[in-house]
């Protein structure tokens, strides 16, 4: 008798195909899964907003305030927003809400960065729904270079005595099709009351003092463009 | 191809994805790139050698080891791209902050030659938190940077920094050494032993450290405040490791030329500040007590030809904040005009950068200092009148990560 099985063709080879094709596609299924959930960062991109700044203003409990970062490109297509973060939020503050201007526009063409009102009257701003695209600049400085962008203007108020504060801004947004995430670290302090707080009164030194002093809780406000706030 | 091939190929490919073993042969980091040209402007073939040297003066003679890190030869172009690991010989001259002077020698086929100067630092792959960031997988995986900027942004964990396939600003590390070499003059041809105190190399090299001498303090430059009328300030300073200053560098008989940085001090911590409360109405200029070094380099070419070069940088800091008033104001570009709100306060502190041309003068030398505002350093302006005011950068706006200068309007 022949030690080697006879080769039975017909059946068993179709039960090895359907077999085979069963382990590729689960393998794909997998290795797509694996990848499409995977949990992944984006890059910075071509939109900055600077950072490494910090604003204090003392002022009065429940007062409307805002604070202001300018997102530039350095790219030649338009940025579009999809969300905003506030972040670090600490202490007895309140994030009310993310507006956006154009800058330079209207009839103060400052980069403003902390202002009374939210949003502030001097400087006129929308809502994200409307306003949540970064614009390559078009202006031009004393230079030549050109300047100019997506103000974010971030409505606050203070809830209490003390030093109510943000750690700054993180924004996702998209080039054509490909998403990306950069932040500012440009802090924000309100310092209540303004008595307690303003030159000469006994506080004064403590707003904001020195930044490396201060501990920042996690917590942040998300706003997404032409969505309700998630908190 | 059969089906069963087919099946068995398509199950390889997708076990091996990601495996080490299909991962390309990934060459060490850059340490420094750049090109040379002749004085004439021309590309040039050359060696080029990268050296690391501890911090610190080095008084006595040949006490300042050069370790040989890396060389390689320039391209057609006349580009050149030194690499290295993390390696022993570099972890042991770092500094206490991360820092390590390298000094890169270009040895021209004609003969020319040049010196350059930078301080590097090495961020591991996965930041400087990371566990076993540099442990023996860390001295791979991992990248070098010069600017003060970059390491600050690694150290804070930021993303974009932490990119395996990000870089760092080009402009920015143009500021930090030249990313074009000019090779200029021949050398001594002849070669005796009179006059020259060690062995001549087997091939071109740099041998050490030929004579050092210590041009005590000089004030450098490295922050300010401007206060018009009613405008408070303050100023911080506690660290060097996050200023970078100009090294001269002249070859013997020729003038000084800016040849590169250092951020590697000997001692680079104290804690040093103004008044709290800086009066209005003065422009305050801050400067720290650094303490130069001039040194003197031999280098041997090819055939019998060698090289007197010098340099001068500041090797550590004495911890002291010279404070003066008057002198360069900032000027100011309206289209870089923030408002600051009545008893409102802005403060600058972690990676904004500020050129100050000039801030450093010695021995002849005259460069700059880029003071890329750290954590624990800030500087600060009070608007002390019930009304708003303006700050204004003279190249960029204010919360603007690139350099430029403040100033305060009435």
């Amino acid at each position: 008798m022949s030690r080697f099985p006879t080769v039975r063709p017909g059946s068993q080879r179709r039960r090895l195909a359907q077999f085979g094709f069963v382990i590729m596609i689960s393998l794909v299924a997998i290795v797509t899964a694996v990848v499409l959930t995977r949990p992944h960062e984006l890059a910075a991109g071509p939109v900055g907003s600077g950072g490494g700044f910090g604003n204090a203003q003392p002022v009065d409990v429940g007062v409307p305030f805002s604070f202001a970062y300018l997102l530039e490109t350095e790219g030649k297509e338009p940025a579009v927003l999809e969300r905003v973060r506030v972040l670090g939020v600490t202490g007895p503050i309140q994030v009310l809400g993310v507006m956006a201007r154009q800058h330079p526009s209207g009839p103060k063409p400052y980069a403003f960065m902390a202002a009374f009102g939210f949003p502030p009257p001097d400087y006129p701003s929308r809502s994200l729904t409307e306003e949540h695209v970064v614009r390559p600049p078009t202006a031009q400085d004393g230079t030549g270079k050109p300047y100019g962008g997506l103000q974010l203007v971030v409505g606050v108020k203070s809830t209490g005595p003390g030093i109510g504060r943000i750690r700054g801004i993180e924004f996702t947004y998209r080039v054509g099709n490909r998403r990306y995430r950069n932040s500012s670290d440009g802090k924000g302090f309100l310092c209540a009351p303004a008595a307690e707080y303003s030159f000469g009164a006994p506080k004064s030194d403590d707003c904001p003092g020195h930044l490396d002093s201060y501990a920042w809780d996690k917590r942040f406000v998300e706003f997404k463009v032409a969505a309700s706030e998630k908190q | 191809m059969s089906w069963k091939h087919g099946v068995v190929v398509a199950v390889l490919g997708l076990g091996l994805v990601g495996s080490p073993a299909v991962r390309a042969d990934v060459p060490a980091p850059t340490l420094w790139a750049g090109s040379l040209v002749g004085a004439d402007g021309r590309q040039t073939q050359a060696e080029v050698v990268a050296y690391a040297r501890p911090a610190g003066l080095g008084l006595d003679e040949g006490s300042a080891p050069l370790r040989e890190i890396a060389r390689t030869r320039t391209d057609s172009a006349g580009r050149y791209v030194l690499r290295t690991l993390h390696t022993e010989a570099l972890r042991s001259a770092e500094d206490q902050d991360g820092w390590t002077n390298v000094m890169v020698a270009a040895f021209g086929d004609d003969g020319s030659f040049n010196l350059a100067f930078d301080s590097l630092s090495w961020v591991p792959a996965g930041g400087f938190s990371a566990a076993g960031a540099d442990g023996p997988r860390g001295e791979r995986n991992g990248r070098w940077v010069t600017t003060p900027a970059a390491r600050l942004a690694a150290e804070a964990g930021e993303l974009r920094a932490l990119s395996t396939d990000t870089t760092e600003d080009p402009a920015e590390v143009a500021k930090e050494r030249p990313t074009t070499m000019v090779l200029s003059g021949h050398g001594e041809p002849r070669f005796t032993a009179q006059g020259v105190p060690w062995r001549k190399p087997a091939d071109r090299n740099c041998m050490a450290l030929l004579e050092s001498k210590d041009l005590d303090v000089q004030y450098t430059k490295i922050g300010e405040v401007h206060a018009e009328r009613d405008w408070g300030g303050y100023f911080v300073y506690t660290t060097t490791r996050s200023s970078s200053f100009q090294v001269g560098v002249r070859q013997a008989g020729q003038a000084w030329s800016v040849g590169g940085s250092t951020s590697s001090m000997e001692n680079s911590r104290s804690t040093s500040t103004s008044d709290p409360n800086l009066p209005p109405g003065h422009m305050y200029h801050f400067a720290a007590d650094m303490k130069y070094g001039w040194y003197k380099w031999r280098c041997y070419g090819n055939g019998d030809r060698w090289y007197d070069a010098e340099s001068v940088q500041p090797y550590t800091w004495k911890g002291g904040l010279h404070q003066t008033e008057g002198g360069d104001e900032p000027r100011c570009d309206p289209a870089h005009m923030s408002p600051v709100l009545p008893n409102g306060r802005h403060v600058r502190e972690e990676k904004q950068s500020t050129t100050y041309e000039g801030g450093v003068s010695v021995a002849g030398f005259t460069g700059s200092v880029t003071t890329t505002v750290a954590q624990g350093v800030q500087t600060e302006w009070h608007n002390l009148v019930p009304r708003e005011r303006q700050l204004c950068g003279d190249r960029e706006d204010i919360a603007s990560y690139r350099p430029t200068r403040i100033r305060s309007l009435p």
